[in-house]
């Protein structure tokens, strides 16, 4: 994977979006520029995701904006352009999606129809087929499960012939393994149409699942853009890693800087008397003796019997081995969430595979060797830090949009 | 699956009655049958054998038929106006939105007497604008636009609020999601919003037609002629007596009856596929096969 330049993906081929709107208890301040593709929209509830993509579809009035999609743009309130929603096509699916309840499933897809006559027949009879909604063409809405509602809202959009797709927490008021059905479902018809979307959710799985770019914002302002792996494996704000769910933090010393291979660079680093190594950018201005916040990556870190050897354990010499001490452990699903005692008043909560649990005869009380290699961790960059703590209402946009952390699969990369 | 479950239940089990249960109940009835009371009394006092030659009385079906022709010809024109106000005010957000409101109320506070009179000076031959029609030989008052126009002012407001708070309820969603879809405004009312707060407007007409039907006291006022039911019931009651006025009474009452019931057994009908819906689990089984 290849590092994209910011340029490289500058144009026809973005969704770009600035917006301002000031409300009594509320401010939108949302900036950010993203490949035209899967976007998601990630962050609490209330924190202006659907207003944002209100705004897009031209739904949510602005004070100041700028909006384009793929080369076309829709507002600009410089200019005075202002493009309405019913000429945007984009479509839009909000909450449970909003199907027509007294329109069948044939004159839902129909509705939006821009064709007319035959060839709108013809349409609605090739959006039923591939939507595989056959024999369900006079049934009405509420007569429908959650999957086929959300095939006829695609069906439905989709027949407008749509540039964008906007999906607002489409599943929200689905449980569990339904909602898994309809993002695998979403995915599929992204392969099958290849019509970019922005999709907003407050769950961590949809935007890890769904997205190639991922939009973090909290409280009416963008804190990161970038890949799932960005965001979730390197946030760049201890906010960030509160929304992400990334709660093993804590403060250590950066005691050495190695010099730069490739694209990264080797730091040493002195937390709760460990010396522990992690990988940071080369741009990052830290300096030795400086004082940072680190988070834990701890599905990156694994445990092994005190009795094997360190080759046996680790073959990288940059994995840092602690010996620890297991406190509790608890089933979570198909792992167990084994919290250890590294040092005197440090814990941490490691998800272990069953498999492994059984192998190593886990139990409390019981030492460990815990293999901790550099991509477990991550240094919070103190300016980014420093500018969520002073209270700036939002990181200045500019920033967001020229922020070096997103990386991007371009066709071109090998 | 839950309306069937409950239907299934209904056979089977009762539910558990508590006391409080029993005291709302005994509130409940108390209001009832101080409602029905007067009913039951007025049937006791009906002097059955007048009833078929009151009834075949040529004024009888006159003043009925100018009372059931002047309220639907009112209903009619209070829906073509208050269904879009009721939209408007739905809809938009515009200063004096909060005086627009009380104002749609006044009718309803006012004493249809001085509603009567109200209109009188505007609509009567003196008035600013009967005045004028008089000239021109439409005289407003004593006449059948006068009833119109005195029914329209009392029962404007039932229509106006039921048709506002069945926009309101609608899911703005629908509306958004069809403005993407192209669709301007007027498109969207009579495609989206007008059908589906259909059934909350039909009751507001229903209502606005039954006030209008029983409208008395700003009619009596405005147009004293041609009578309407209302208005021969008090004359003959001042007239003749009440043996004569309460087989009017009873013809009226039916009348009324007869009407509403239709009017809801069409709505159920019409909006049945989806205001009442089928039990949604004999249909999981055409999903999983597809």
């Amino acid at each position: 994977m290849m590092r994209a330049e910011t340029s490289a993906w500058q144009g026809a081929e973005t969704i770009e979006v600035d917006i301002q709107r000031r409300l009594p208890h509320f401010a939108l301040d949302i900036a950010f520029r993203v490949p035209a593709g899967r976007t998601v929209l990630f962050g609490p509830s209330g924190a202006g995701k659907s207003l944002t993509l209100q705004a897009i579809a031209g739904l949510f009035p602005l004070e100041r904006a700028r909006i384009s999609s793929c080369g076309a743009t829709w507002h600009d309130s410089s200019t005075g352009l202002f493009v309405p929603p019913q000429r945007r096509r984009v479509g839009y699916l909000p909450q449970s999606y909003a199907l027509f309840p007294h329109l069948t499933v044939a004159q839902n897809i129909a509705f939006g129809q821009r064709r007319r006559g035959m060839a709108a027949r013809k349409r609605v009879a090739e959006l039923i087929l591939l939507m595989q909604l056959e024999g369900l063409e006079r049934f009405h809405p509420a007569q429908l499960s959650g999957g086929q509602q959300q095939r006829v809202a695609l069906a439905r959009a989709l027949a407008s012939e749509p540039q964008l797709l906007l999906l607002d927490e489409p599943w929200s008021a689905l449980d569990g393994p339904v909602r898994a059905t309809l993002r695998a479902e979403i995915l599929r018809f992204y392969e099958q149409v290849q019509v970019p979307f922005v999709l907003v959710t407050h769950d961590m799985q949809d935007a890890q699942t769904l997205a190639d770019a991922i939009v973090v914002i909290d409280r009416g302002c963008v804190l990161q853009v970038g890949s799932p792996q960005d965001v979730f494996r390197a946030p760049r704000t201890t906010r960030v890693a509160e929304l992400v769910g990334m709660n093993a933090r804590r403060p250590g010393t950066l005691a050495a800087l190695g010099s730069v291979v490739e694209d990264k660079r080797l730091a040493t680093l002195e937390i709760a008397s460990l010396m522990l190594h992690a990988w940071v950018s080369p741009a990052s201005r830290l300096c030795v003796g400086q004082t940072v916040e680190i988070g834990f990556n701890t599905d990156e870190i694994s445990l092994c019997l005190l009795a094997e050897d360190h080759q046996e354990c680790s073959s990288q010499q940059t994995d840092g081995l602690v010996a620890g001490t297991v406190v509790r452990e608890q089933v979570s699903g198909s792992f167990s969430n084994v919290t250890m005692q590294i040092a005197p008043g440090w814990q941490l909560d490691i998800p272990v595979p069953r498999w492994q649990h059984r192998a190593l005869g886990l139990a409390a009380g019981m030492s460990l060797k815990l293999r901790i290699p550099c991509e477990a961790l991550h240094i919070f960059e103190p300016e980014a830090q420093s500018a969520e703590i002073a209270g700036q209402t939002c990181p200045d946009p500019q920033t967001v949009k020229q922020l070096p952390h997103i990386r991007y699969e371009s066709p071109n990369d090998g | 699956m839950l309306i069937a479950e409950q239907r299934v239940q209904q056979g089977r089990a009762r539910p558990h009655v508590s006391g409080g249960g029993i005291l709302l109940w005994l509130l409940g009835l108390c209001l009832l049958g101080y409602l029905l009371g007067p009913l039951l009394s007025f049937l006791g006092f009906l002097p059955w054998s007048q009833v078929p030659a009151t009834l075949s009385d040529p004024n009888a079906i006159g003043a009925l038929t100018t009372s059931v022709l002047t309220a639907s010809i009112s209903t009619l024109c209070i829906g073509l106006f208050g269904i879009p106000l009721g939209y408007v005010l739905a809809r938009y957000h515009f200063p004096g939105k909060g005086l627009l409101t009380l104002i749609i109320y006044l009718p309803l506070v006012f004493p249809p007497v001085v509603s009567g009179i109200m209109l009188l000076l505007l609509y009567g031959p003196y008035g600013a604008i009967g005045g004028p029609l008089a000239s021109v030989g439409l005289e407003v008052d004593e006449s059948m636009a006068g009833v119109i126009v005195a029914q329209i002012f009392v029962s404007a407001p039932f229509l106006i609020v039921a048709a506002r708070s069945a926009f309101e309820a609608l899911d703005p969603n629908l509306e958004r999601v069809g403005m993407t879809l192209g669709q301007n405004r007027w498109g969207l009312f009579w495609r989206v919003s007008l059908p589906l707060a259909w059934p909350g407007i039909l009751a507001g007409l229903v209502l606005a037609w039954v006030r209008a039907l029983g409208e008395f006291g700003a009619t009596v006022i405005m147009a004293y002629h041609p009578y309407t039911l209302p208005v021969y019931v008090y004359v003959q009651l001042t007239g003749t007596g009440v043996t004569s006025a309460l087989p009017l009474a009873l013809f009226s009452l039916g009348v009324s009856v007869l009407v509403i019931g239709l009017v809801l057994l069409i709505e159920r009908r019409s909006h049945r596929a989806f205001r009442i819906l089928p039990d949604r689990s004999d249909l999981r089984g055409s999903e999983q096969t597809s």
